[in-house]
């Protein structure tokens, strides 16, 4: 048994288990969609926690507007599709286009001086975005929100959570693979440069300026995307949604999961949707509390988020091990 | 009209000025941006109204007791989340990272406890109109002006001729000088959380006495109020406390000629703009360590 997990290794077994899931819910519970739907929703966490690492792991700037973003693509593909009916495809890419676009600039500012001040200005963006949603009521409907249309893929009816569960799984898919690629290749090496050594990636000749923005932007594009799919993915769309406090859920994610490393990252996303699924009866700001903590926990023991548990737990054991109990 | 909105203005800017020079003087002794800065003055405003709702107690008890908690909840937060960080080598991301935590345990605490619908505080300082010849002032603006200005006063004194003022301003001018010089750091930092803590609830319970009690309250005056310390400055307290008048007055002024809903756009559209054009503000200090 070991020995073909060992072959195989984690990744195709999880990928198998991921294309074949909606099909395992339709034996384990025919009439149930909420497991197809839960998993989407973990999924497109996976998109934004992606993202987010790339610009916190990798180039080591913090963002608390992120919710912000993703309310910008969720209102973009939401109205294309819907108001102009427009194919899901190119509505996910003008809401890429859109928020990146939005990233860039506000990046730009944002990191003339001090990384510390790209907080204050996404806070003050992530704050914005739903007051200014809600006071443009005649396109988006105000607090009220309003209903997005079942889309569409090149032609197809992809409405419904069985079917738009794939659409979701290809689109996470891709973002992922080229997260992977974009870390490893010059663009990623780039940004860890600038994390690590201002100096030092100046006199490689990175445009530390350039390079953080368009971290920002990459981090935005994701969220957008995110955005995009997750107004289809419920249908409906209202500022309330995006409010300071879900930016911030995003970046627990992150931190909790592990902000140097992808896979942390995802796993900080399917933490926040179970834990908020399980806190979703409980009395109102407990699972703030509950998150606040951990959140203060994991700074202070593991700053490197769960994803280093692991790693400190083997350096402590063979600390444990070379050093015999009473010697010291 | 015009007059009275200057006023008003003022007040409310005086508000953000008190919420941002705790900010400010935690940041400066201790490099944290303390995020849950304005979501422990919420929590302390909430101590308030609990103790002005039992039987028996004064109102300057209540607002006593309040403060008193304020400074004891710096302590708490230094003592406990900041030095145990401090001592594993925290930068300023991770002191960031830490306060939001913070801010997201205090917030459901208070909600907890409190409720997430909105209270109505009862009026200390009464809202009733003064005269003065053909002007008017209400009085709960003139109490916030004053208020503040006496802190001013108070916080300048503190800073030119006392021995924690001074050590405060040094280590912010050089940390590792400063220990050298024998200065006790740590009780240094009690002392800036404790004092910030205490301005910061003084701003609550200003703020309150003008909008409504929820837990959320605070956020839209700490935005404010970092908005208003970029404007003049993140370095200096006098820059900070220009700063935040103005935005005050400019936030008046748009509510009264263009519209109520557009000041926090406002605030945030102010944040990126000076970031743009001058990012030191307007009496910040040249030498921040630029990009």
């Amino acid at each position: 048994m070991t020995s073909i997990y060992r072959r195989i290794g984690w990744k195709p077994a999880l990928g198998l288990l991921l294309l074949l899931w909606p099909l395992l819910t339709r034996l384990i519970a025919p009439d149930v969609t909420y497991y197809d739907y839960m998993v989407s929703l973990i999924l497109i966490n996976i998109c934004i926690a992606v993202g987010l690492c790339l610009l916190m792991g990798y180039t080591g700037l913090v963002s608390l507007g992120q919710a912000g973003f993703v309310a910008v693509g969720a209102y973009t593909a939401g109205l294309l599709t819907t108001n102009y009916s427009w194919d899901l495809l190119p509505a996910l890419l003008a809401a890429a286009v859109f928020s990146g676009l939005l990233g860039f600039l506000l990046g730009l500012a944002a990191i003339r001086l001090k990384s510390t001040y790209l907080i204050l200005v996404t806070l003050g963006f992530g704050v914005s975005v739903p007051h200014l949603i809600a006071m443009w009521k005649s396109v988006t409907g105000g607090h009220d929100g309003m209903a997005v249309n079942g889309p569409t893929l090149l032609g197809l009816d992809v409405s419904g959570p069985k079917k738009y569960y794939y659409v979701v799984l290809v689109v996470t898919g891709l973002l992922l693979w080229l997260a992977r690629n974009m870390a490893g290749s010059k663009i990623g090496r780039s940004f860890q440069a600038v994390r690590d050594s201002e100096a030092a990636a100046q006199a490689m000749g990175i445009n530390i300026l350039i390079t953080r923005a368009v971290s920002f932007s990459i981090s935005a594009v994701y969220a957008g995307i995110a955005g995009g799919l997750y107004a289809h993915h419920l249908g409906y769309i209202s500022p309330g949604d995006y409010e300071i406090i879900i930016s911030l859920n995003f970046l627990i994610m992150v931190v909790v999961g592990g902000s140097r490393s992808m896979v942390g990252s995802a796993l900080g996303a399917v933490f926040l949707v179970v834990i908020t699924e399980l806190f979703s009866r409980a009395p109102a700001g407990l699972m703030a509390v509950f998150l606040g903590c951990t959140i203060m926990a994991v700074m202070l023991a593991l700053p490197r988020g769960l994803a280093s548990l692991p790693d400190v737990l083997r350096e402590w054991w063979y600390k444990r091990k070379g050093e015999p109990r009473g010697a010291a | 009209m015009l007059f009275q909105a200057v006023i008003s203005g003022l007040a409310i800017g005086s508000t953000y000025a008190l919420t941002a020079l705790g900010m400010v003087m935690i940041y400066k002794t201790s490099h944290v941006l303390n995020f849950a800065h304005g979501e422990k003055a919420m929590f302390t405003t909430f101590i308030a109204f609990s103790l002005l709702g039992a039987p028996h107690v004064p109102v300057w008890g209540a607002v006593l007791l309040a403060l008193l908690s304020a400074v004891f909840i710096g302590f708490g937060v230094e003592l406990l989340i900041i030095r145990p960080a401090r001592k594993r080598g925290a930068n300023e991301g991770t002191y960031v990272l830490i306060m939001l935590g913070f801010f997201l345990a205090i917030e459901g605490v208070a909600g907890w406890i409190w409720g997430t619908s909105v209270h109505r505080f009862p009026q200390i300082i009464s809202d009733a109109p003064i005269r003065f010849g053909g002007l008017v002032i209400s009085t709960d603006a003139l109490v916030t002006l004053l208020i503040t200005c006496l802190l001013m006063v108070v916080l300048y004194l503190f800073f030119q001729f006392t021995l924690t003022g001074m050590a405060m301003r040094a280590m912010s001018e050089n940390l590792d000088g400063s220990l050298l010089m024998g200065i006790r750091a740590n009780r240094i930092f009690l002392a800036a959380w404790g004092m910030a803590c205490a301005l910061g609830a003084t701003a609550g319970l200003l703020v309150v006495n003008i909008t409504y009690l929820y837990p959320g309250m605070m956020l839209p005056v700490l935005l404010k109020a970092m908005a208003g310390a970029i404007l003049g400055g993140f370095d200096s307290y006098p820059g900070v406390l220009l700063g935040c008048l103005l935005l005050g007055l400019a936030e008046s002024l748009i509510g009264l000629y263009i519209s109520t809903e557009l000041k926090v756009v406002f605030a945030f559209l102010m944040i990126t703009v000076v970031l743009l054009v001058r990012p030191t503000g307007i009496m910040g200090s040249k030498n921040i360590h630029k990009v």
